[in-house]
């Protein structure tokens, strides 16, 4: 039986609250030893991992102590969301500075999503019990969106938010949709939902500031919204170092 | 295969890290290196290492076991020493590089700034570089040869070729990368560095050192393409049998290359067949028809079918696959012996649409006058009718007719398409109304085309200008001029007013005609020539006025009389043209008709699909556009592009984005896969740079790039500036200023793009991350972009960037549009650039 935890570090527990509900998680009890789970147990054992997912992104030294200890004791790092993964929402805060995990160790395996998908968190979870090779998708999220068919940009961006489902595109309707530079794997369950796709799962190939900005080279978009950064730190804020 | 027992001795752990270092080695070069002179003990060795290592084409080199076997050798090594242990990944692709560096002196003149036996020595230390050779004179011709030589005995497969700019010698180093099956890539050490750094020599051997640096790690991550040549079909279609189809069919029918005629309508001839003349041509409509059908017949070579409509389009270039359905035309062409018992017999009528409904015809009925195939034909419409009714299938005596007839989908494969659907006919009902005048043909206002009909010999009246109302000879005409529902001009209902008054004229000198324009409806956009003419009045208001049974046009210039009056209708692209553009995509030009440039390659266009067109016009176009169509069938084959670029397709997330960035509409999806037309192409790589899934690569970019940048960051002064140049301005600008000798900045490191349009943001990011101090994206103007707006997306992005990461970012990057002589401009913005930046990183 595998030795399993589950850490959190600082974040919502959206991505706990997403294990819980997947319908895998009843065969994990099962099929493995939980030996931390905080959420739901008391039970607190803090060694001897072989895999240990990280929900959260790190801000003091202790906890990045704790994953460099957590490595190097063996254990199969995998990282949980869109705050683990990239830095999360909490990167905006002026206040404080968070770092995604892969900054101190080398992740096994990473999911973005805020919170992850339950297909690919099923997909995570088998795979750190069987040691099947976990892949993230390739493609983009108009490859699964209903509406992504023959789209044209040629419409002018003058809105973020959807006030209706989209009969088409939301690009094609005016609407900031990030989905063609976020990473498929969702199912578009946002742009189902009637709200343009914002990225939480991480763009494909490069940051999402760059892939924003090629973006902005094909839409027409209106000086609001160019000058808005917010849209492309939403999910993380890749350092620019300056010398 | 036990690793262990491979490894157990010496000697074969010996074989293995040579061959990890050298990566191929031929048997006596191996055995050389191993210091054996006997080839029975290393044949024995070779052979306990099967599976670890292999021979390919007579060279030994590692398999991946072997390579696994050399990591466990190298972590054993640092475990025994205590090292932490560091993992590296073999090349994914398994590809192995070999570099050779040629440095070329260009007789002696790098010299002065470059120390040539320094740089040799460092060259030979980087990764994956096995030989370096200077040349004093690389671009002698004769060093091909002796290039080649090198590269096969020292089984070189990259080669760096650091010399001038690899502008100067195009020609030269084309031959090279065609006659060395080698992948090639250049570092400028002469404009970009030595002449510009003459007076700092150490920083100037520094940078040359760079630069091959970074072009031997952009082809360490170079994806070979191979060569493609995409075969050609010697036949040619052509859509429509108008006069434009006709007239190139006939440049057709003198060769050997067969075509395939395909009409909408029952006959051949399209509009200009109703014509009794025809403006710039002396002859009549149907007599030319007739002379262009019987030269296309005679030459044997062309199948012609009529009541056929194209309905699907696919393949490319020389191999393309044609769809069309062809009508029921319910009567045997080969067996109807024209004896007309049939139209006889008929017991319906109906108004005559070859004859503008001036007339009524049968229901089975010849399309029209003399006519090719000249032979009866139901309209598909009028067949419910007939099936009740069956008498002309009973009375024929050649039992030619079958009204049971069904449509027949017909497919055809060819090299070229032709596109000569024509226009269409403008509604006169659809027209801006003068005053009181509206269309009403009962109450003689008429169409051109109607008047048309009038005029010629075998129309309705028989050649006579008859009114409709009381079937009296008309005395005079007026004929209203710029009435098209467009405010565009149809660019000719002025010369057919001209061709009016001429045959008017000819055949009833005693009716009077007159030309009338209401100048407020003349387009700004009119390019057709008025001449002077008493007949031709140009009015500010025109009044339709009734005195007695007598119908007067009343205007400022003067009142005529107007016993019939014609509306001169222009051309419109037509409901043909939206069914065309489903089938095969085209933009459109101002005047709403068919863009030829914006055809795929392989589909031409002539005639007045394109715009409406003089009948010299259209010969000239309908020639020269099969002209070209010969000149492609000439060949047997075709290259498939220059810069090919390859597509992943099972990355591609169908987004659109490149489909709509692509300023050639080289890319199209269909049916969820991408194409990409590569001889539309022109290579400007600015979709790879907004994939975002990375579904499209091509060979200098991406990967590429990143690798470059990663090569040139390495540079040991401050402040560091890259510069993205695109290859038309950018480049040349650079290059400008050496030939110039204006010295700049030596830590301006210059990395070459296709178009500055594939200057991702993320080079940018990348770059500065690299330790780069400032990155400067030099362009085209942006009126003069190469690539048409390459320059204006880089732009878009840089201040997509400013906005997200703020002032910072704005001071570390620059955007400098120039053109190709622009040196001066160049080394001026680099130098003030550069002391910008050392202001910055002091303070």
């Amino acid at each position: 039986m595998k030795k399993i935890g589950f850490f959190q570090l600082n974040s919502c527990s959206g991505c706990m609250f997403a294990v819980l509900s997947s319908t895998i998680f009843l065969d994990l009890l099962k099929s493995a030893d939980i030996r931390l789970f905080r959420l739901i147990s008391d039970v607190q054992t803090e060694d001897q991992f072989d895999v240990v997912f990280i929900e959260g992104g790190v801000t003091r030294n202790e906890e990045a102590a704790l994953l460099r200890r957590l490595w190097t004791e063996g254990a199969k790092i995998i990282t949980l969301g869109s705050c683990a993964v990239l830095g999360g929402i909490m990167s905006h805060s002026p206040n404080m500075h968070i770092d995604p995990v892969n900054k101190f160790v080398d992740p096994y395996a990473t999911l973005p999503g805020c919170p992850p998908p339950q297909q690919l968190l099923g997909n995570l979870l088998m795979s750190a019990i069987d040691g099947i090779e976990f892949k993230l998708p390739e493609k983009n999220v108009c490859s699964e969106c209903p509406f992504a068919q023959d789209q044209t940009y040629d419409v002018e961006i003058t809105s973020l938010n959807a006030l209706h489902p989209p009969k088409s595109c939301f690009l094609s309707e005016g609407i900031l949709c990030l989905g063609p530079i976020t990473r498929a794997g969702c199912g578009a369950r946002c742009i189902k939902g009637a709200t343009p796709c914002d990225g939480c799962l991480g763009a494909l190939d490069r940051n999402l500031p760059s892939a924003l900005a090629n973006l902005f080279s094909v839409l027409k978009v209106s000086d609001s919204i160019r000058e808005y950064a917010a849209i492309a730190f939403r999910y993380q804020k890749p350092e620019l170092k300056f010398k | 295969m036990n690793v262990y027992a491979a490894l157990a001795h010496p000697l074969r752990e010996h074989i293995l890290r040579i061959l990890d270092a050298e990566r191929l080695l031929p048997y006596k070069d191996l055995m050389k290196r191993l210091g054996l002179k006997k080839t029975g003990l290393f044949n024995y060795h070779l052979k306990k290492l099967e599976g670890f290592i292999e021979k390919r084409n007579g060279l030994y080199q590692l398999t991946a076991a072997g390579r696994n076997a050399i990591r466990l050798m190298i972590t054993k090594e640092q475990l025994m020493v205590g090292e932490t242990v560091d993992f590296q990944e073999p090349d994914s692709r398994g590809a192995i590089y070999r570099i050779g560096v040629i440095i070329c002196t260009c007789g002696e003149e790098l010299r002065q700034a470059i120390n040539i036996s320094d740089l040799v020595e460092k060259v030979t230390d980087l990764p994956y570089v096995e030989r370096t050779r200077v040349f004093h004179h690389l671009c002698l011709l004769e060093n091909v040869e002796k290039l080649k030589h090198w590269c096969e005995r020292h089984f070189l497969n990259n080669l760096v070729i650091a010399a001038c700019s690899p502008r100067l010698h195009k020609e030269m180093f084309a031959t090279i990368r065609e006659q060395l099956d080698v992948q090639i890539e250049f570092a400028n050490i002469r404009e970009h560095c030595a002449r510009v750094h003459r007076k700092n020599p150490e920083r100037a051997t520094e940078k040359a050192l760079l630069l091959i640096r970074a072009s031997a790690a952009m082809l360490c991550h170079r994806i070979p393409i191979p060569k493609r040549t995409l075969p050609i079909r010697k036949s040619v279609a052509i859509i429509g049998g108008g006069l434009a189809g006709l007239e190139a069919a006939k440049v057709f029918a003198k060769t050997n290359h067969s075509v395939i005629l395909l009409e909408k309508e029952p006959c051949l001839g399209g509009i200009a067949r109703r014509w009794e003349r025809i403006y710039g041509a002396l002859d009549c409509g149907p007599c030319m028809i007739a002379e262009d059908v019987s030269s296309v017949i005679l030459s044997g070579n062309t199948r012609i079918l009529t009541n056929t409509e194209l309905t699907n389009i696919s393949g490319t270039i020389g191999n393309y696959e044609i769809t069309a359905t062809q009508l029921p035309r319910y009567v045997d062409l080969n067996k109807c012996t024209m004896c007309g018992v049939c139209a006889e017999i008929c017991p319906h009528s109906c108004p005559d649409e070859y004859e503008y409904n001036l007339i009524q015809r049968k229901h089975i009925h010849l399309p029209c006058p003399a006519a090719y195939p000249n032979k009866p034909v139901i309209n598909k419409r009028d067949i419910d009718f007939c099936l009740t009714c069956r008498k002309c299938e009973k009375a024929c005596p050649s039992n030619a007719i079958n009204l049971d007839q069904e449509s027949e989908i017909k497919k055809f494969s060819v090299g070229a398409i032709i596109l000569a659907t024509g226009a269409e006919v403008c509604n006169p009902r659809t027209i801006i109304p003068l005053d009181s005048i509206v269309y009403n043909p009962t109450k003689d206002i008429i169409s051109s085309y109607e008047f048309e009909r009038i005029l010629a010999p075998d129309g309705p009246t028989g050649g006579q200008i008859l009114r409709q109302i009381n079937g009296k000879p008309a005395r005079s005409i007026i004929v209203l001029q710029c009435l098209n529902s467009i405010n565009v001009c149809s660019g000719y209902c002025c010369n057919v007013a001209q061709k009016y008054i001429d045959v008017v004229e000819n055949i009833a000198p005693e009716v009077s005609i007159n030309i009338l324009y209401d100048k407020s409806h003349i387009p700004p956009d009119r390019t057709t020539f008025i001449p002077e003419d008493n007949r031709i009045h140009f009015c500010e208001t025109i009044k339709l006025i009734h005195r007695g049974r007598k119908r007067i046009i009343q205007t400022d210039v003067g009142s005529f009389p107007a016993d019939l009056i014609v509306l001169n209708m222009g051309m419109i692209p037509g409901d043909q043209q939206l069914a065309l553009r489903t089938i095969t995509n085209f933009s459109l030009n101002s005047r709403g008709f068919l863009d030829t440039r914006s055809l795929s390659s392989g589909i031409w266009a002539c005639g007045s699909v394109t715009r409406p067109e003089t009948f010299e016009e259209l010969v000239t176009e309908s020639r020269n556009t099969a002209l070209e169509v010969l000149l492609l069938l000439g060949r047997d084959s075709l290259p498939a592009g220059d810069m090919p670029i390859l597509i992943a397709q099972e990355k591609c997330g169908l987004c659109n984005l490149c489909v709509e960035l692509c300023p050639y509409n080289a890319i199209s999806i269909t049916a969820d896969t991408i194409h990409i037309d590569t001889l539309k192409c022109e290579g400007c790589g600015a979709c790879i740079a907004i994939c975002p899934t990375g579904a499209l690569s091509a060979a200098p970019i991406q990967d590429e790039v990143q690798a470059a940048i990663n090569a040139l960051s390495m540079g040991t002064t401050s402040p560091r500036i890259l510069i993205f140049c695109c290859e038309s301005c950018g480049y040349p600008a650079a290059d400008n200023a050496g030939i110039r000798r204006l010295e700049y900045d030596p830590s301006a490191m210059v990395l070459r793009l296709p178009c500055t349009g594939c200057v991702d943001a993320n080079f940018i990011i990348t770059a500065l991350n690299l330790g780069f101090d400032g990155v400067m994206v030099v362009g085209c103007h942006e009126t003069a972009c190469r690539f048409l707006d390459g320059i204006k997306k880089a732009r878009i992005r840089i201040e997509a960037l400013t906005h997200f990461y703020g002032e910072e970012l704005q001071k570390r990057v620059r955007i400098l549009n120039v053109s190709a002589v622009e040196g001066h401009v160049f080394a001026t913005q680099v130098n003030q650039f550069a002391a910008e930046l050392t202001e910055l990183i002091g303070s």
